[in-house]
């Protein structure tokens, strides 16, 4: 029998997987009928969606932040030269 | 062959950039250091492969990328996945009860885009990232990240399924989820 009335804790694993992946119709179907009724998941699927925007931002905004360096030391510059003028030979 | 520029220009020209990639995505200096010198040895070694199908600085990131997904695989073979399985079964006890149903309040956050524009939003995320357990964390940044497939994730990472991947994928973002709401966002609510 296909269980079309999903449990919140489904809703967290087909919530995620509609991220990752496209739902087939019976699982989107289950989880709009949970999400009518049930506000927390509502919620939960929009803040992990929060998440996902967010990660997206990442790697930009670390660096604009400042939260990691922007440059390579000049000695570690000069190592990969020098390593690559080896590697000429 | 195409034309590439002198490799002893590379790390001056392009070093900061991938500097940048790598330590964004590792969060260790030595390791991104360590990361751009090897794509860079790499790309010297493999000179006569490249086709001038992209620029220089695209195919030099494309290495790194690898580099970097090859060392994230080996690092994460190094400890069984179970136990961060293991680890998160607490997590999934503490949100459902046995019967599926979330015994957890879930409330709105305020606002969440302007966390976007606080520096202290990202540290927060941070940490909660570095709190994951380890395959996890590797898993969920190679998808959220570097955009690999379920089935490559699987590939790399020596997952059965994609229904465990998904499993695994699910249980991050719940953990996820529940760092950001404990950490930031019900503790600026109290500041308010």
């Amino acid at each position: 029998m296909i269980k079309m009335m999903l449990s919140c804790k489904d809703i967290s694993e087909v919530a995620s997987l509609a991220i990752d992946e496209t739902l087939p119709w019976r699982k989107r179907m289950g989880m709009h009928l949970h999400l009518f009724i049930c506000k927390h998941c509502r919620t939960y699927v929009s803040q992990i969606g929060f998440i996902h925007r967010a990660l997206h931002h990442r790697s930009d905004e670390l660096v604009h932040m400042g939260l990691v360096e922007r440059t390579l030391s000049v000695e570690a510059k000069e190592k990969i030269r020098e390593k690559l003028e080896q590697q000429k030979g | 062959m195409s034309k590439l520029s002198d490799p002893s220009t590379w790390p001056d020209r392009y070093g900061d950039s991938l500097y940048r990639h790598a330590l964004v995505r590792l969060r260790n200096k030595e390791q991104a250091e360590d990361m751009v010198q090897e794509a860079l040895l790499a790309a010297y070694a493999s000179r006569d492969t490249f086709a001038g199908n992209s620029t220089e600085k695209t195919w030099l990131f494309s290495i790194l990328k690898h580099k970097i997904i090859d060392y994230l695989r080996k690092a994460s073979r190094e400890q069984p996945i179970y136990q961060d399985i293991e680890q998160l079964q607490d997590l999934m006890e503490e949100n459902f009860d046995a019967t599926g149903h979330c015994t957890i309040d879930i409330s709105q956050w305020s606002d969440p885009d302007k966390s976007l524009e606080q520096q202290a939003f990202w540290q927060t995320l941070e940490k909660c990232i570095a709190g994951l357990p380890p395959h996890l964390a590797t898993l969920f940044m190679l998808r959220e990240l570097d955009g690999l497939s379920s089935d490559e994730i699987c590939k790399e990472l020596n997952i059965s399924t994609t229904n465990n991947l998904w499993v695994m994928l699910s249980r991050t973002r719940l953990r996820l989820r529940q760092c950001l709401d404990t950490h930031w966002f019900r503790r600026n609510e109290e500041v308010v």
